[in-house]
């Protein structure tokens, strides 16, 4: 009898031995469960935030494209609307000028008109030129280059070292891109590098080009983001993205900045 | 079987006494953090009673009441851990149980204060219950943010459901005389703590022994 109740004491015992095993195994199964549901949640963040990031890089290559068709219009609106009726004003002044029976005074108001729209046009035509270069479309990319260093260099007391290629294989936008890039990254070495000295590589590369920038000034300030929201930057980056090219950007306060962008989608 | 089980005890010591010192050598790194100071605490407090009850065990004197400050500070010490880490209606929820326990228990050796000096399996349960919940709640805050515990989190709900209904059967077991499964299921308590123990380790190693510079 006793000996009956061991037995069944024992059984119970050893059914609790099998009971916690049991429950142990449970209590892991729970915690596997947990951890895999919280990768799979994690996962699922992920691809919704790289879904937001690649529909705002649309956006803003979208904007860029926009802005340059905008751009385009208004110097062309500038040059048949603005320069060529300006050109027949300063004609038509001309031709007055050339009567020789006006009295003094008359003589000096002619001339006066004849100066401010001589003024006027050179404005225009500056600003037409600002917005897009008519030797972009005329005589190429390595042309329109030169053209804006030597205008630099005859305004102000910065050096610039350049080394352009042709790139044949260049579509027109491609070249207006490259273009604007080489505008931002000259305008924010002088306005806040504070640069003495720029030097530009544009070289044929593998399948593409490469284009190396280089200025001795205080370098991008690529993590600050107090003083300008960095638009110079991020136009660069969405420029270099609609080229299908890659960007690189090694800088610091004392040594400068070299910025690199490697481009091998092309078949030449 | 002896070897084993005397293996796992001394692993345990061992362990803790590990496990203190490395928190020890950090805590001057992590003073501002409050979870710190409180696994920190529990860990001490763990060596002192672990400590205590194997020396009185070697010379035979009743260690049984230890098991009350066992059961109560891991309950106050983990729940205050759970609370630190909380969202705000779930950090009420800690501190209402906290209290409540706690009064509970007041009234319990208020009315029998002769229970100091046996095993109380309500008071077992009712300090252990809520961790598990808590330590669940944990896992489930963890989905979607960061879990920085992670690896104490889950010692804690390992370790503790299991030894948890261990120790409710424990009045129950100890009538039990001449038994192997009664040392199997004690053994299956210590090797859990060892595991526990281990995770508070990795904890250690992987989160608080290299201070990560931004």
């Amino acid at each position: 009898m006793v000996e009956e109740f061991q037995n069944s004491e024992e059984q119970i015992v050893n059914a609790l031995v099998y009971g916690l095993i049991f429950l142990v195994l449970s209590t892991i199964g729970l915690f596997l469960f947990f951890y895999f549901s919280r990768q799979k949640i994690i996962k699922k963040e992920i691809e919704k935030v790289n879904i937001k990031l690649d529909y705002q890089k649309r956006i803003l290559q979208n904007t860029i494209n926009v802005q340059e068709e905008e751009r385009k219009r208004i110097a062309q609106d500038l040059h048949d609307a603005i320069s060529s009726k300006l050109n027949v004003i300063s004609l038509t002044t001309n031709v007055l000028i050339e009567d020789d029976s006006l009295i003094k005074t008359h003589k000096e108001a002619l001339n006066h008109i004849l100066n401010i729209t001589t003024q006027t046009l050179e404005s225009s035509r500056e600003i037409a030129h600002k917005l897009l270069p008519p030797s972009l479309n005329k005589f190429g990319l390595k042309v329109t280059l030169e053209e804006l260093f030597d205008e630099i260099t005859s305004n102000t007391a910065i050096k610039i070292f350049h080394d352009i290629e042709v790139l044949d294989f260049l579509s027109k936008s491609s070249e207006l891109h490259i273009f604007r890039i080489a505008q931002e990254l000259i305008n924010n070495a002088l306005n806040h590098g504070k640069a003495t000295q720029l030097q530009m590589k544009l070289k044929k590369g593998s399948k593409g080009f490469v284009l190396i920038f280089n200025d001795n000034g205080e370098g991008f300030k690529i993590n600050d983001d107090t003083k300008r929201p960095g638009l110079g930057l991020q136009n660069i980056k969405s420029r270099v993205s609609i080229l299908n090219g890659k960007l690189k950007i090694e800088s610091s306060k004392n040594t400068g900045s070299t910025l690199t962008i490697n481009c091998h989608s092309y078949d030449i | 079987m002896e070897i084993i089980d005397s293996f796992f005890e001394y692993s345990i010591i061992a362990l803790i006494v590990i496990n203190t010192s490395l928190f020890v050598s950090s805590y001057n790194r992590n003073r501002k953090s409050p979870s710190y100071k409180l696994l920190f605490l529990h860990l001490f407090c763990a060596l002192i009673i672990n400590l205590s009850v194997f020396i009185l065990a070697k010379f035979n004197i009743n260690n049984l009441y230890f098991s009350h400050y066992y059961f109560i500070s891991q309950f106050v010490i983990l729940s205050l851990f759970y609370r630190s880490q909380f969202k705000k209606a779930q950090k009420l929820i800690v501190l209402i149980l906290l209290v409540v326990v706690l009064i509970i228990l007041a009234i319990q050796y208020s009315i029998w204060p002769e229970l100091y000096f046996k095993f109380n399996t309500i008071e077992v349960f009712i300090t252990s219950f809520p961790i598990i919940v808590y330590s669940v709640i944990y896992l489930f805050n963890s989905l979607s943010k960061s879990s920085k515990y992670m690896y104490i989190n889950t010692g804690v709900l390992i370790y503790i459901t299991t030894s948890t209904l261990i120790f409710i059967l424990g009045d129950y077991l100890s009538s039990i005389i001449n038994s192997k499964g009664v040392g199997n299921i004690w053994l299956i308590n210590k090797i859990l703590y060892v595991i526990y123990l281990t995770l508070i380790f990795t904890e250690w190693w992987k989160n608080f022994r290299i201070v990560k510079n931004k």
